[in-house]
């Protein structure tokens, strides 16, 4: 489970980008993150991994902190970034090995981790050839296939389903129900909020580096759809008359 | 036609910005800058003020020289041949950045501009950059010239010549990377690689000509004739140095000449149609192995992968590293005779003077390998990938580490070619040669680890192109200048520890014990860097 109590972060000194964020995500669970641009979805998720230093507040997951135990929590965790920006220079084959060797992964593990994975989204022939020569959607593959080598408890992702085709996207979502399944965390940003809205158990909706608003989707209505809710929470415009949300923490 | 060459001089405009982002240190001055700005500019400004008042004074003490030997006509022939010299080598590095690892292309394509108009702006901008390199460095030589003759033709003669001065030596060059370009485009492969062998075969071969002929002065020539004939700026000087004034400046209608050349130029590689073609990776389906390494193993194998798969950085960062081993003979080649080198080997050899020749190795080999720029550009080459250095359950003290090992076994390859040229050229024995390595290694381990360090701390991690990771990195300033410090310092220390009369072995272990001590502090620095 992942804790976060008191998150506060400035890029410029006094100019706040968080302010007291806290919210967790438990074993088994897919979390939405969602907020207009700028209101500090990828400075959340980079304060967790580790990118950014931690200024005020704690992270933990399970039994380690970031903070006290940062190798330890880092082997539990892995990311896809939204930008793709992995060593252009290495092939696939390459970096799948590199990130494996990282996490300490052996290399009957890594056969079983990875295999399905390569087969899924097809990416077989792509993984001799360096990164750099392979096309936007191909290299997201590549970094979301490494991002699970070491089966981690929190998997972060931001924005992943930029750039990856229909097929892609579809493993991609069935990758990220199969995790929680199996009682892995899931917390994701993203803009589409239909893939929210068919994923996600819980959206965290931010504004202004604050948390707006904490949807328990299983609890909500099926007539009520999230564009409304989402619009409604950070527009601060009253939906129409005849509905009403409940909405968990209210 | 007007607007069409306006719309190129805009693109040289751009590429230039887009290629050296430290041009775009003006918009600083607009935000407020923070302390580190400040401070780094104040010290650059500096360096750049002690740097070229020294200057001036050593030129003005050339002059002097010159002309109390009778030789001052001469003063203007050497300061054009060095800008000559130095807008070569900086040119061959523009052209290779800008055609050859510059991304600029894929955007402008989007514009409705001519692919030959691209590429002519291309030449245009590494013609600026020589220019704003040759204004620096030749306005002090005309100002000097100028007060001692106090005639105004010693300016035209400047001003045309430095007109002119950039496009005779970057012409050659262009028509060169041209030829390799197209022969590239026909071979649909291998860009980079066609123009850098094209450009090295080029000054190889001007090197071997040059030495060929006129490598030694020999009984028949004179210094000055041999001077006269050596030292030619460029071909047409020895005319062009007593045309009239008037006519000296109308050769600055050449530069018309050569900016049409390069239109032609560009035309001539891609017309029309843009097709500057890069091999398509082959696709080889292979059954996937998984080996196993160890984290040290694997992220030394990673960073030997990702720095020498990138052409940027194997030029910038063996340069030094092996054309520096090869300065000292060739100086001595070209200086010496043969009599005066056999009598530096008996010196080598000699029991009383084989120790001096130790330490001169020894500071050879420390100052060399002080401007390294692969240490201190290891965390800034990572880039837009460093997250991964973040995310990876591998510290970055220990990531620290493996890349000062990474960059210590490059300066080795540099020590162990020094060493050879000690010992195939010079005549050192064994022993010496074994001092020489030890204690070599041992200042490039603490070079590398004060690199590394110092770009730890404050990484470039924000770039587009790969030479700004390097040669446009502070980092890279302050460490070689920290280890040029660093030197002289023992430099200074070890001249006194001679002169107290210290044995030759009391000055080697305080060379080896001091910089032991060095490195520990430095990993104790690296160790202590918080995440």
């Amino acid at each position: 489970m992942l804790e976060v109590s008191g998150l506060s972060f400035h890029y410029q000194p006094h100019v706040p980008m968080l302010t007291d964020l806290t919210f967790s995500v438990l074993d088994g669970e897919i979390v939405g993150l969602l907020g207009k641009n700028g209101v500090g979805k990828t400075t959340t998720l980079k304060l967790i991994l580790g990118l950014l230093p931690l200024e005020k507040g704690s992270i933990c997951l399970g039994n380690y902190s970031l903070y006290l135990h940062p190798i330890r929590y880092k082997k539990q965790i892995n990311y896809v970034s939204d930008s793709h920006d992995i060593y252009n220079n290495l092939t696939g084959k390459e970096y799948l090995n590199f990130i494996a060797d990282m996490y300490e992964v052996p290399s009957e593990t890594r056969g079983k981790n990875y295999t399905p994975l390569i087969e899924a989204f097809q990416v077989e022939k792509y993984l001799n050839s360096p990164i750099k020569k392979l096309s936007h959607g191909t290299k997201q593959k590549i970094a979301i296939i490494a991002s699970l080598v070491n089966d981690p408890l929190l998997w972060v992702l931001d924005e992943p389903m930029m750039g990856l085709d229909v097929e892609a996207v579809q493993v991609l979502k069935e990758l990220m129900k199969s995790r929680a399944a199996c009682g892995k965390s899931v917390l994701f940003s993203s803009h589409i909020l239909e893939i929210c809205e068919n994923l996600c158990d819980k959206i965290v909706i931010m504004q202004a580096g604050t948390i707006k608003k904490t949807i328990e989707l299983r609890d909500n209505p099926s007539y009520i759809s999230l564009e409304d809710i989402y619009l409604e929470v950070v527009n601060d415009v009253p939906m129409e008359q005849g509905f009403s949300i409940k909405q968990n923490n209210e | 036609m007007m607007y069409r060459w306006n719309k190129v001089f805009q693109l040289s405009k751009t590429m230039s910005k887009i290629n050296f982002s430290f041009l775009n240190f003006r918009y600083k001055l607009k935000e407020r800058p923070d302390p580190y700005f400040i401070v780094l500019a104040c010290f650059v400004l500096s360096i750049i003020s002690v740097f070229y008042y020294y200057y001036f004074r050593l030129l003005g003490q050339l002059y002097d020289g010159l002309s109390e030997l009778g030789l001052g006509a001469l003063f203007c022939r050497l300061a054009l041949f060095a800008v000559a010299m130095i807008l070569s080598i900086v040119s061959v590095f523009l052209l290779i950045n800008i055609f050859c690892f510059s991304r600029d292309i894929e955007y402008l394509l989007l514009f409705p501009v001519r692919p030959c108009d691209i590429f002519t702006s291309k030449y245009i901008a590494v013609i600026m950059f020589c220019y704003v390199i040759e204004i620096l460095l030749l306005l002090p030589v005309c100002i000097i010239q100028t007060q001692y003759i106090g005639d105004i033709s010693a300016i035209i003669t400047y001003i045309s010549a430095a007109a002119i001065l950039p496009h005779i030596v970057v012409f050659p060059l262009a028509v060169l990377v041209t030829i390799c370009l197209k022969f590239a485009m026909l071979l649909k492969r291998m860009r980079t690689l066609l123009v850098v062998a094209g450009i090295i075969v080029y000054f190889a071969g001007g090197v071997i000509c040059g030495l060929l002929s006129n490598g030694q002065i020999d009984e028949k020539q004179d210094l000055l004739n041999w001077v006269n004939d050596f030292i030619v700026p460029f071909p047409f000087y020895n005319q062009y140095i007593g045309f009239h004034p008037v006519l000296k400046l109308l050769c600055i209608i050449l530069v018309a000449v050569f900016i049409g050349g390069y239109y032609y130029l560009s035309y001539l590689v891609i017309g029309k149609k843009y097709a500057i073609y890069d091999k398509e990776g082959r696709i080889r389906i292979t059954a996937m192995k998984y080996n196993l390494l160890s984290k040290l193993r694997s992220y030394f194998k990673k960073e030997y992968q990702t720095f020498f798969r990138n052409p940027v950085y194997v030029i910038n960062g063996l340069f030094g590293i092996f054309i520096t081993p090869f300065l000292l003979p060739l100086s001595f080649r070209i200086s010496a005779t043969a009599e005066s080198i056999e009598q530096i080997r008996a010196l080598v050899s000699a029991p009383e003077f084989s120790f001096y020749a130790v330490l001169f190795a020894i500071a050879v080999i420390a100052l060399t390998s002080a401007i390294n720029v692969v240490a201190s550009s290891s965390f800034s080459r990572e880039g837009a990938s460093f997250w991964i250095a973040k995310i990876i359950p591998y510290s970055l003290m220990q990531q620290a580490f493996v890349k000062a090992l990474f960059s210590t076994s490059i300066s080795m390859m540099g020590i162990i070619m020094n060493c050879l040229i000690f010992k195939v050229y010079f005549h050192y024995g064994l022993i010496q040669i074994g001092v020489i390595a030890l204690v070599g290694i041992l200042f490039a381990a603490l070079w590398n680890l004060i690199g590394v360090l110092i770009d730890m701390k404050r990484p470039k991690l924000e770039w587009t192109n790969e030479t700004e990771a390097i040669k446009q990195n502070v980092n890279v300033v302050l460490s070689i200048l920290l280890c040029i410090a660093i030197s002289i310092g023992y430099f200074f220390a070890v001249a006194k520890m001679l002169q107290n009369g210290f044995p030759a072995s009391g000055v080697i272990t305080f060379l080896l014990c001091s910089v032991c001590i060095l490195i520990l502090l430095v990993c104790k620095g690296i160790a202590s860097h918080q995440e």
